[in-house]
């Protein structure tokens, strides 16, 4: 039934599009039906010339003119298509739809199944190669960046408790001299005043043995002048006044 | 035989093994065979080159990756987005059969299968199928409103839904032909030079010394066609994409 429609539709389409080119197409399909049958053809133009020359062989010819035209006329199936575009030869869709469907899904199927996976997981694989590379040397490079800024926190703290140290250590030092010079210092002035005392005593004493010898002169000198003994209590106050004038 | 070399020749299919099944004439063609050789190409440069350890590319390696990443990161994910992933076995195979039958059909004496529409349309019916099947699927009748474009007046609705319907159902038809148009000009467009350099030099005399400039334009009409070739694959795709997005997500982006 569909092949009835397709054949009716070739029919419609062969005449509509190409109402011209349907009549020389005729003429044509002898001439050139001749040409491709190859040596067969070729034997056949001779028989013809032949019979055109030679009345007595026209049985012969007509035998074989008979079975020429029953070779184009299997033919005429290929060759109706040459005088029109063989673009519009509907008889030729069935087998090109037929076709393109096997190698399409065979080529579909390759693709999808083995081909596209394959490409895409290579391309995939050499991205996550490449990213994870990059991530590595981006790992490297902050923990290279941590080393160092470990390594100058070290430096830096050592540096501070190395100064904290030769401060304290100054400051220690520094305060034992202090304590040391202060001491010393304490002992010279309890030295001194010791000293001072001691001078104070001596010059307390000897000023109190000089109103002694003040009073016991001055009662002697008062004796001899006098041959009287002057009362003592005069005499006293007579040597405390003089010395306080002194 | 060479004088009767029609440019459009080169487009007809020969049967190479005939086929019938059920009423179909399914023939093994030169078509056929181009689009097998296609996939051969396709798998052994898509498999090949590619070693699960080849964090470090080689050659090949580089052109295959170069191939996947301009379909998926160039053209399915910034149409698409994250999404676009799961159609991207599929883009793929658009544009890499595309692009090696493209190719293949550059050959001398090759066949271009994707010169003929039943084979581009075919795909471009597939690509709409999807289309319809995916946005129905994922948005139910809401699809619909794909042919209401938001911010329009209403009283120009009467006007534009229809354009809007118009242009959609048109989308196979130019997805299809823009592909199968491309390749038949370009190639007939070549034998055309390439049969000005033949009867040239045929002519003899002075005519021969001027074959040079049809062979000249010639070289430059197959450096345009390697383009071409590799455009239109990614246009197929391109377009394959945005129609799937739309399907997806239909107004809003992604």
């Amino acid at each position: 039934m569909t092949a009835q429609a397709a054949s009716s539709f070739q029919m419609a389409n062969v005449a509509a599009p190409e109402p011209e080119a349907q009549p020389p197409q005729n003429p044509e399909t002898p001439a050139e039906g001749q040409t491709p049958e190859g040596h067969s053809g070729a034997g056949h133009d001779g028989m013809v010339h032949d019979g055109h020359d030679m009345a007595p062989a026209g049985e012969h010819a007509d035998g074989h003119t008979d079975g020429l035209t029953e070779t184009v006329g299997h033919g005429e199936g290929d060759h109706g298509s040459k005088a029109g575009l063989p673009q519009l030869d509907l008889t030729t869709f069935a087998s090109q739809i037929f076709w393109l469907v096997i190698s399409f899904a065979v080529l579909y199927f390759i693709i999808a199944r083995i081909a596209a996976p394959k490409i895409g997981g290579v391309i995939e694989e050499r991205e996550a190669r490449i990213k994870g590379d990059l991530d590595a040397a981006t790992d490297a490079k902050k923990a290279s960046e941590a080393a160092i800024a470990g390594y100058e926190k070290a430096l830096a703290d050592a540096r501070g408790r190395a100064a904290k140290l030769s401060e304290e250590i100054r400051g220690k030092v520094l305060a034992e001299a202090n304590a040391r010079t202060d001491a010393a210092e304490k002992q010279l002035a309890a030295d001194m005043q010791k000293a001072e005392g001691r001078i104070a005593e001596m010059r307390t004493g000897a000023l109190s043995r000089l109103s002694t010898i003040a009073r016991d002169t001055a009662a002697d000198i008062v004796q001899k002048l006098t041959g009287d003994t002057a009362p003592a209590g005069e005499l006293d106050a007579a040597v405390t006044a003089a010395l306080k004038k002194s | 035989m060479a004088a009767g070399h029609s440019p459009m020749e080169q487009f007809t299919i020969k049967t190479l093994v005939p086929i019938e099944f059920a009423g179909y004439d399914i023939s093994f063609t030169n078509s056929s065979l181009w689009m097998l050789l296609a996939v051969i190409c396709s798998a052994a440069f898509l498999t090949l080159g590619v070693k699960r350890d080849g964090v470090v590319p080689g050659r090949l390696q580089s052109i295959v990756e170069i191939f996947y990443d301009f379909i998926m990161r160039q053209t399915v994910i910034p149409v698409m987005g994250e999404s676009g992933r799961r159609f991207f076995p599929l883009l793929f195979t658009f544009f890499i059969f595309i692009f090696f039958t493209n190719f293949l059909g550059l050959l001398p004496y090759s066949f271009t299968v994707t010169s003929h529409i039943a084979v581009t349309f075919a795909m471009a019916l597939l690509v709409f199928a999807l289309v319809l099947v995916i946005g129905f699927w994922t948005h139910g009748l809401r699809f619909l409103s794909l042919f209401v474009p938001s911010g329009v007046p209403a009283w120009i609705m009467p006007v534009i839904v229809p354009i809007e319907v118009i242009s959609f159902l048109s989308r196979p038809i130019s997805l299809s032909l823009r592909l199968a148009a491309n390749m038949l000009a370009g190639h007939t467009m070549l034998k055309v030079f390439a049969g000005f350099v033949v009867s040239l030099l045929g002519a003899g005399g002075v005519f021969s010394a001027l074959a040079i400039a049809p062979l000249l334009a010639g070289v430059a009409l197959t450096a345009l066609e390697v383009l071409v070739a590799a455009v239109q694959a990614w246009v197929f795709t391109m377009l394959t994409c945005i129609y799937l997005n739309e399907a997806v997500h239909l107004h809003d982006h992604h």
